[in-house]
């Protein structure tokens, strides 16, 4: 009898309970996963914002340490000898040189 | 293009780089692990000057992780910029595990080295513990991988060549990851690591002793740190003697060159230490003596390379120029070998270049493991491949003073630490640590010493494998890139000043907050443990 909506307030005239309590599971599921993330998201933020002058400095350090790794020397200094290459073309060009060289 | 030039400044380059790294890596790997333990103790006890003890080297190893993380990468640069032979050659071997690194490092230990700094008061004390385990394995875990890949490079296994691609292609990730070398150089390396942090806290907690202060903070991370060392002491003497074994059966003429043994002898003594001739490897192999003089114990060389004290155990000269009635090659024959094989690269290169696909597929015959011919040439040509390039058989000769050297600071430094570190434990049990000021000042000088003996293992490990940067299949000139000399100078010198501006910083900063101490109010001490 609960499954059958009432027909004159113009309801569907079936509503299945396992699809229903379906929807609500997975809305419940999708509401814990995104308060689980908020969370995460304040932990770190929060964490952050109670640093101290040491993980201040520690922190500058790391971040200029990675703009001069990937935005200078990874860009100007370091690019992939092999890069544009498709495989066929380094194997031939690693051929080459392994068949050329000397010690 | 002076390709020699370009080959000596990539090694300087890469070998500069290395060096870095190293500097940061094995106080992260230990000091994690002994942060947990102090924890583990707060955990236990509720006590919170366990609490106020543990934040404090926290705080270090957090100095030390920021400043050193990523240092590494630049290696990876240098893979695929001056190294792009070498990374083609092994890519298939070498990449896997050291993305395994990357996503471990990245992952596990950014996850919870949050938690760790910033969950004290937001996580229950169990969370914020296992947070701190989890920070401590990540950090083995990454060292692992790359730990496996330098171990295929000193021993290439599980891996076939393929020569339509021109690499060597992995055919078991197991015997990869699980080859003796590899399993070895782990459990030697992360000990060895953990026995530098452990000299660390003891150095830094009798720097306080020396004058008066954080008595009571002192003597507990002596109790946990001493203990913890000199376990890992332990442990790093067995790895290392295990070591020698190996390394006397995959590496004979690294063994030879730590040594200096140039004639090879059944029960041969190990040299306690000793001062080598200089500059006297050609005469040294024509037979003089190379010593001013040594310290030796008869017999112990061969019974802890073969665990039998009347073995044979091989010399340079064997190892040079061929011993037949051991069955040993000369390098002459393994050169002769190589060239063979490198000759069937160009004859399928030739064939290859002119489409004859007939051609091509003979040779391709020749590298089939499949087929009878096809191991018979992998097995008796092919596995000398490196060999094929090398010019004179002296050129399979490392650096015997480097090796020899290095190999004894390494292994002095590390018993003295055994010793030690076990006269550290005792005196702090006793409560009379405070007042044997010697031994604290000695505790302090142990710091740099620690630095000292890692950098050295690495040099014996590196520089033992030389000239191969694969052993046997690829020298290291034939391995770089060519590229201007010029380019790789200038980056040599980018990293120099860099580096140094990091270490600086690490130094500048640890230093302050040593000096600065603990967090909040001192506590009263000393007690006895």
């Amino acid at each position: 009898m609960g499954n059958v909506a009432m027909r004159n307030e113009g309801w569907p005239k079936r509503v299945r309970r396992g699809s229903e309590s379906a929807r609500v599971s997975e809305t419940a599921r999708d509401g814990r996963r995104c308060r689980a993330l908020w969370r995460a998201v304040r932990f770190y933020a929060e964490g952050f914002r109670g640093m101290g002058p040491l993980g201040r400095t520690l922190w500058t350090v790391v971040l200029v340490k990675l703009f001069v790794m990937f935005a200078v020397l990874k860009l100007f200094f370091f690019p992939d000898f092999l890069a544009g290459k498709d495989d066929a073309q380094r194997a031939m060009h690693v051929l080459e040189e392994l068949t050329e060289r000397r010690n | 293009m002076d390709y020699l030039q370009t080959v000596d400044w990539s090694r300087a380059q890469f070998a500069l780089t290395a060096v870095y790294h190293w500097l940061f890596v094995p106080l992260t790997l230990g000091l994690s692990v002994a942060v947990a333990l102090m924890e583990t103790f707060y955990y236990r006890t509720r006590d919170d000057s366990w609490r106020r003890t543990t934040r404090f080297w926290m705080r270090l190893f957090g100095i030390n992780f920021a400043i050193g993380v990523a240092t590494g990468l630049i290696l990876e640069f240098e893979f695929g910029t001056d190294w792009s032979n070498y990374s083609h050659f092994v890519g298939d071997i070498f990449g896997a595990p050291l993305a395994v690194e990357g996503i471990m490092a990245f992952f596990l230990e950014s996850t919870f080295i949050a938690v760790m700094f910033f969950g004290w008061d937001r996580v229950s004390r169990g969370a914020h513990l296992a947070a701190t385990w989890l920070t401590a394995a990540g950090a083995n875990l990454s060292a692992l991988w790359i730990l496996v890949a330098n171990a295929w490079m000193q021993y290439p296994v599980g891996c076939a060549f393929n020569l339509r691609t021109v690499r060597n292609e992995m055919t078991s990730f197991w015997d990869v990851a699980l080859s003796p070398v590899a399993v070895n150089k782990f459990l030697h390396t992360v000990s060895s690591s953990f026995t530098l942090a452990a000299l660390f806290v003891v150095g830094v907690s009798a720097w306080y002793l020396l004058r008066r202060r954080e008595e009571r903070m002192a003597c507990r991370s002596i109790a946990v740190a001493s203990v913890f060392g000199l376990v890992s002491a332990v442990v790093t003497a067995t790895t290392g003697d295990r070591s020698g074994a190996i390394v006397a059966r995959v590496q004979p003429m690294k063994l030879a060159a730590m040594e200096a043994l140039y004639e090879g002898r059944e029960g041969a003594p190990l040299t306690l230490a000793g001062l080598l001739r200089p500059g006297k490897t050609a005469g040294a192999l024509a037979g003089e003596d190379p010593f001013v003089f040594r310290a030796e114990i008869p017999k112990l060389l061969s019974l802890m390379s073969f665990r039998d004290a009347d073995a044979y155990v091989p010399g340079i000269r064997d190892l040079v120029e061929g011993n037949a009635e051991r069955g040993i090659l000369s390098a002459a024959e393994k050169m002769a070998r190589g060239r063979a094989a490198v000759d069937e690269l160009r004859r399928y290169r030739a064939a290859r270049e002119a489409g004859d696909r007939e051609a091509m597929a003979a040779v391709e015959r020749e590298f089939d493991p499949a087929t009878p011919e096809g191991r018979e040439f992998l097995r008796e040509k092919f596995a000398y491949f490196g060999y094929g390039y090398l010019e004179t058989p002296g050129q399979t000769v490392p650096d015997v003073p480097l090796l020899f050297y290095s190999f004894r600071v390494m292994v002095g430094a590390g018993m003295l630490f055994i010793v030690l570190l076990a006269a550290v434990w005792w005196q702090n049990r006793r409560g009379t640590l405070a007042r044997r000021r010697w031994l604290l000042r000695l505790c302090v000088w142990m710091i740099p010493t620690a630095y000292l003996a890692s950098q050295a293992g690495w040099a014996v490990a590196e520089a033992g494998r030389q000239p191969w940067v694969v052993q046997d299949l690829m020298p290291v000139g034939v391995a770089a890139s060519k590229i201007p000399a010029g380019t790789v100078s200038a980056t040599f010198f980018v990293f120099l000043a860099l580096f140094t501006v990091l270490l600086a910083a690490e130094l500048s900063i640890m230093l302050r907050q040593i000096r600065l101490g603990p967090e909040g109010p001192e506590d009263p001490g000393p007690e006895k443990l």
